[in-house]
C-alpha cells in the first residue's frame, strides 16, 4: 500500500497537473466573459418603463454549463441601481421578465427563435458565437486572451435601446 | 536778523511718517497677494479635478472592458492641456492600466518654485463603476501658468503700490511743506510783533541771553519815542500804528544788519549792539537821535517825534537781559529828565535815582490808605478890600519814610501811576465838606478852588465824581470852583469840550490855571465854559519892574474883560504887586501876601 501510494501519488499528480492549465483557461475565459456581460448592461440604457423596480433581470440561455455557473455568480450585484438576478432558462420558455439575455451554447434554430421571438422588444440581446449572430444586438467572441465584442446597431436601436458612445469605441465591429 | 530755525525733531517726524505708509502699503500688497494666490491655486486645483473626472468618464468603459490602447488614447488628449505632466490609471492591485508623460516632462521648474509650494501639484481621485472602484486616476500638474500668474499679479499689485507711495509722497510732502509753513507762521508771530515786524520783548530776551553768552562787550540802547503818547491821544491809535510801523522801516535803514531791534511794546524799543564800547555806543545813539529827528508824515499830519536813549553798556552795567535792560530804562529816564531829544549812559547814581522813584512810588501807593495825605488851603482874595473871597486847596504828602515831598515831585508820579484819580477825588471830597463847613460857619462868600488833572479828563469818571461829592457833602456847586491847567484842553479836544459843558451844567465854575505859559489858543477860549483865568506867578514876580510882564498882563485883563472872564493874579508876595495889579484892572489875587497855605482853620 505505503508502495503504492508512493508510485502512484507522483503520477496522479503529474496527470492532474497535465490536464490544469485548458480547465484553468476555460474557467477564465468564462469569468472574463460574465464580466463583459455584466458591464455591457452598465453600458446601456433602456427606454423608459421597460426596467422593473426591485431587480435587474439577466436570463441565461446555454448548454455550457461553466458559463451558466459564471454568470449565475453575478447574481447579487447591481445594475442601475438594483439587483442583477440571473435565471437559467430553456429556450421557448417565456422571456416577458427578462431585461437582458444571454444566448450560449444552443442549437442555431432553437437560438434563431429565441431572436425571432426578442425582435423588436426593449432586451438586451448578447450571443456567444465568436462571430456576428445575425440578430443579436451584441456577439461575444474570444481571440487569445481577449474577449471583445461585436455591436448591431439597427438591431440594438430596433428594440428601443441605446448605448453608450465609449463602448461603441471598445467594440471590434459597429454595424450602423 | 535771526529767523528762527525749523527743528530737527520735525524731519525724524517724516520719516516716520514716510515707513509707517510704506509698511501699511507693504502689508497690504501682501495681503492682496497672497490672498490672490490662494484664489488662484484653489482655481487651480478645481480645474485639475474637473480634468480627473473628465478623465475617469472618459476612461470607465476602457478600464472595465480592460481596453488599454482605448485608454492610453484617452489619456493622450490630455497633452491638450499643456499643464498636465502625467496621467496614470492605476488598478486596485497596483498595476499601472495605462498612463501618458507629456514630452519634455522632465523639464525642471526654478528652484525657488519648490519653497513657496508652487512647483506642481498631484491630484488623485477614484473611478467608480456602479459604486465600485475599479481604478485609481492620479494626475500631476505643472504649476508654471499659475506660477506665471501670480508674478504678473505680483507685478501689477507692486507696481500699484509704488505709484501709490509715490502718490502718497507727493501728497505727504505737499502737506508737511504747508503744516512746515504754518509752524514756521507761529513761530514768527510767537517773536515778532506784527505791526512792525520787529522781534518783540519775548524774542529780544531769548536773543540777547543768547547773544550776550558769546560777546565780551556789547552796548543795549533803549529808546522811546518823545511825544507819542500826545499823537496817539490827539490823533487815534491807527495813526499811532502808522507812525510806530514808519518809525521802524527808518530804524531799518539806520542799524546795521548785525543790530538787533526789537520793539518792545508801545512806543519802546530797543537796540542790541554787538561788540560796541562807550565810543561806538554813542555814535549808533546819536544816529538814532538823527534819524527820529525828520518830521514824519502820516495821514497828511506832519508829526514831529524824536527820541530820547537811554543806554547800557554789558557787562559793566548789567551781566544778563534783565539788569541790562533796567539799566538802559534808568538811563532813558534820565535822557527825558535831560530834555528829551538826547541820550544818556547808565551811571550808579541814575541806579539810586530809579530806587528812589521806586522808593517814592511804592510810598505813594499806600500814602490815601495811611491818611498821609491832607489838604491846604490858600487864600483867594479881592485886591481892592483885602476880603477873602475863596481859598484854592492844594494837597500835601507827608511820608513817614520820605518826610514832607513836594507836590511837584509826587503829582506827576500819582499823574503816572494812575493814583491821581484816587487822589482827585480825595481832593475834591475833602474840599468840598470843608467849603460846606465854612458855610455852615456863615462865611457864605467862599468859593473852594480844586485842581484837576490833565489826567482825570480820560474818561467820564470826573463828571460822576464831582456830581456825587457835591450831592454827599451838601454843597451847593456855585461854591465849587475847578481849577484845570492848559495841557488838559490838549489832545482829545472833543470829549475835553463835552466834560467841561457838563461840568458847566452842574454849575461848577472852572478856571484855567496858570495861564500864559501853556499854548492855550485864544479862539479856543470863547467856546469853552470857562470863568476865571488864573495868571502864572512868573508874570506876576518881576512886576512892576518888568515893562514886558506888565504889558502881557494887562492884555490879559483886557482879554478877560471883553470875554467876560474874571482873573486872578497868583504869586502876589507884595503890596506894591498888589496896588500895581488893581491898577491895571485885576480884582482878585493869591499869594503869601495874603495867606500861606494853611490848614483849614
Amino acid at each position: 500500500m505505503a508502495v503504492l501510494i508512493r508510485v502512484l501519488f507522483p503520477l496522479l499528480a503529474s496527470v492532474l497537473l497535465a490536464l490544469a492549465p485548458p480547465a484553468r483557461a476555460a474557467l477564465e475565459e468564462n469569468e472574463v466573459k460574465a464580466a463583459v456581460v455584466y458591464h455591457l448592461s452598465l453600458f446601456a440604457d433602456w427606454p423608459p418603463g421597460s426596467l422593473r423596480e426591485g431587480s435587474f433581470n439577466l436570463c441565461v440561455l446555454t448548454e455550457n454549463e461553466g458559463m451558466a455557473d459564471a454568470l449565475s455568480r453575478l447574481g447579487g450585484k447591481t445594475v442601475k441601481g438594483v439587483h442583477l438576478v440571473v435565471w437559467r432558462k430553456r429556450p421557448m420558455l417565456d422571456l416577458g421578465i427578462c431585461q437582458m439575455v444571454y444566448l450560449g451554447e444552443m442549437s442555431e434554430g432553437a437560438r434563431g427563435r429565441v431572436i425571432a421571438q426578442l425582435a423588436g422588444q426593449p432586451v438586451l440581446t448578447i450571443a456567444n458565437g465568436g462571430i456576428p449572430i445575425p440578430g443579436a444586438m451584441v456577439s461575444l467572441g474570444v481571440s487569445g486572451e481577449r474577449v471583445y465584442f461585436d455591436i448591431d446597431l439597427p438591431v440594438v436601436q430596433r428594440g428601443g435601446l441605446r448605448l453608450d458612445a465609449k463602448l461603441l469605441r471598445l467594440a471590434r465591429s459597429v454595424v450602423k | 536778523m535771526t529767523r528762527m530755525r525749523a527743528p530737527d525733531h520735525r524731519r525724524g517726524w517724516d520719516r516716520l511718517n514716510w515707513l509707517s505708509t510704506a509698511l501699511a502699503l507693504g502689508i497690504a500688497t501682501l495681503l492682496l497677494i497672497s490672498s490672490e494666490s490662494a484664489t488662484l491655486h484653489e482655481d487651480f486645483q478645481h480645474r485639475l479635478a474637473t480634468q480627473a473626472s473628465l478623465v475617469a468618464a472618459n476612461s470607465a468603459a476602457a478600464v472595465v472592458f480592460q481596453d488599454k490602447i482605448s485608454a492610453r488614447d484617452n489619456l493622450a488628449a490630455l497633452s491638450l492641456a499643456p499643464e498636465i505632466l502625467s496621467a496614470r490609471i492605476v488598478l486596485p492591485d497596483g498595476t499601472l492600466f495605462a498612463g501618458y508623460e507629456k514630452a519634455g516632462a522632465s523639464e525642471k521648474s526654478p528652484f525657488w518654485a519648490g519653497w513657496i509650494g508652487l512647483d506642481r501639484i498631484e491630484y488623485q481621485r477614484g473611478l467608480d463603476v456602479e459604486n465600485t472602484e475599479v481604478a485609481n486616476i492620479h494626475l500631476i500638474a505643472d504649476l508654471t501658468p499659475l506660477r506665471a500668474r501670480i508674478l504678473g499679479f505680483v507685478a501689477v499689485v507692486l507696481g500699484a503700490g509704488l505709484l501709490a507711495l509715490l502718490a502718497a509722497h507727493i501728497l505727504m510732502a505737499r502737506l508737511r511743506r504747508a503744516m512746515r509753513r504754518a509752524e514756521d507762521d507761529m513761530v514768527h508771530m510767537a517773536h515778532y510783533d506784527a505791526l512792525t515786524g520787529l522781534p518783540n520783548r519775548a524774542f529780544f530776551e531769548t536773543h540777547t541771553d543768547q547773544v550776550l553768552a558769546r560777546t565780551t562787550q556789547a552796548a543795549l540802547l533803549f529808546f522811546d519815542l518823545d511825544n507819542f503818547k500826545v499823537v496817539n491821544d490827539s490823533l487815534g491809535h491807527p495813526v499811532g500804528d502808522q507812525l510806530l510801523k514808519a518809525v521802524a522801516a527808518q530804524l531799518g535803514l539806520v542799524v546795521r544788519q548785525t543790530d538787533n531791534l526789537s520793539r518792545l511794546g508801545g512806543d519802546e524799543f530797543t537796540l542790541l549792539v554787538v561788540g560796541a564800547g562807550h565810543h561806538q555806543a554813542s555814535s549808533v545813539a546819536e544816529h538814532v537821535i538823527q534819524a527820529l529827528h525828520h518830521p514824519f508824515t502820516i495821514d497828511g499830519h506832519e508829526l514831529s517825534i524824536g527820541a530820547s536813549i537811554g543806554i547800557a553798556l554789558f557787562p559793566e552795567d548789567g551781566d544778563n537781559v534783565d539788569k541790562l535792560l533796567r539799566s538802559a530804562d534808568s538811563a532813558l529816564y534820565a535822557a527825558k529828565a535831560a530834555g528829551k531829544h538826547t541820550w544818556r549812559f547808565f551811571s550808579a547814581e541814575m541806579d539810586q535815582q530809579a530806587r528812589d522813584r521806586l522808593a517814592l512810588e511804592a510810598g505813594l501807593r499806600r500814602a490815601l490808605d495811611r491818611g498821609e495825605l491832607r489838604m491846604l488851603y490858600q487864600p483867594i482874595v479881592d485886591l481892592g478890600t483885602g476880603r477873602h473871597i475863596g481859598f484854592e486847596a492844594l494837597m500835601r504828602w507827608t511820608s513817614p519814610e520820605l518826610g514832607e515831598v513836594s507836590p511837584s515831585v509826587f503829582i506827576p508820579v500819582a499823574e503816572e501811576t494812575g493814583l491821581i484819580h484816587a487822589f482827585g477825588a480825595f481832593a475834591l471830597r475833602e474840599a468840598c465838606a470843608q467849603a460846606r463847613r465854612w458855610l455852615e460857619e456863615g462865611r457864605g462868600e467862599v468859593v473852594v478852588s480844586v485842581n484837576v488833572s490833565a489826567r482825570q479828563f480820560h474818561g467820564h469818571g470826573l463828571v460822576d465824581s464831582v456830581r456825587q461829592t457835591l450831592r454827599e457833602t451838601g454843597l451847593p456847586p456855585s461854591h465849587l470852583d475847578l481849577e484845570i491847567t492848559e495841557t488838559a484842553l490838549m489832545g482829545a479836544e472833543r470829549e475835553v469840550i463835552d466834560i467841561l459843558n457838563e461840568l458847566h451844567g452842574l454849575g461848577v465854575s472852572l478856571s484855567l490855571d496858570d495861564f500864559g505859559v501853556g499854548y492855550a489858543s485864544l479862539s479856543q477860549l470863547k467856546r469853552l465854559p470857562i470863568h476865571k483865568l488864573k495868571i502864572d506867578r512868573s508874570f506876576v514876580m518881576d512886576i512892576p519892574r518888568d515893562s514886558d510882564d506888565a504889558a502881557i498882563i494887562t492884555a490879559i485883563v483886557g482879554m478877560a474883560e471883553a470875554l467876560g472872564l474874571s482873573v486872578v493874579a497868583e504869586g502876589v508876595e507884595t503890596l506894591e504887586q498888589q496896588a500895581f495889579l488893581a491898577s491895571l484892572g485885576c480884582r482878585r489875587g493869591q499869594g503869601y501876601l495874603f495867606g500861606k497855605p494853611e490848614p483849614a482853620a
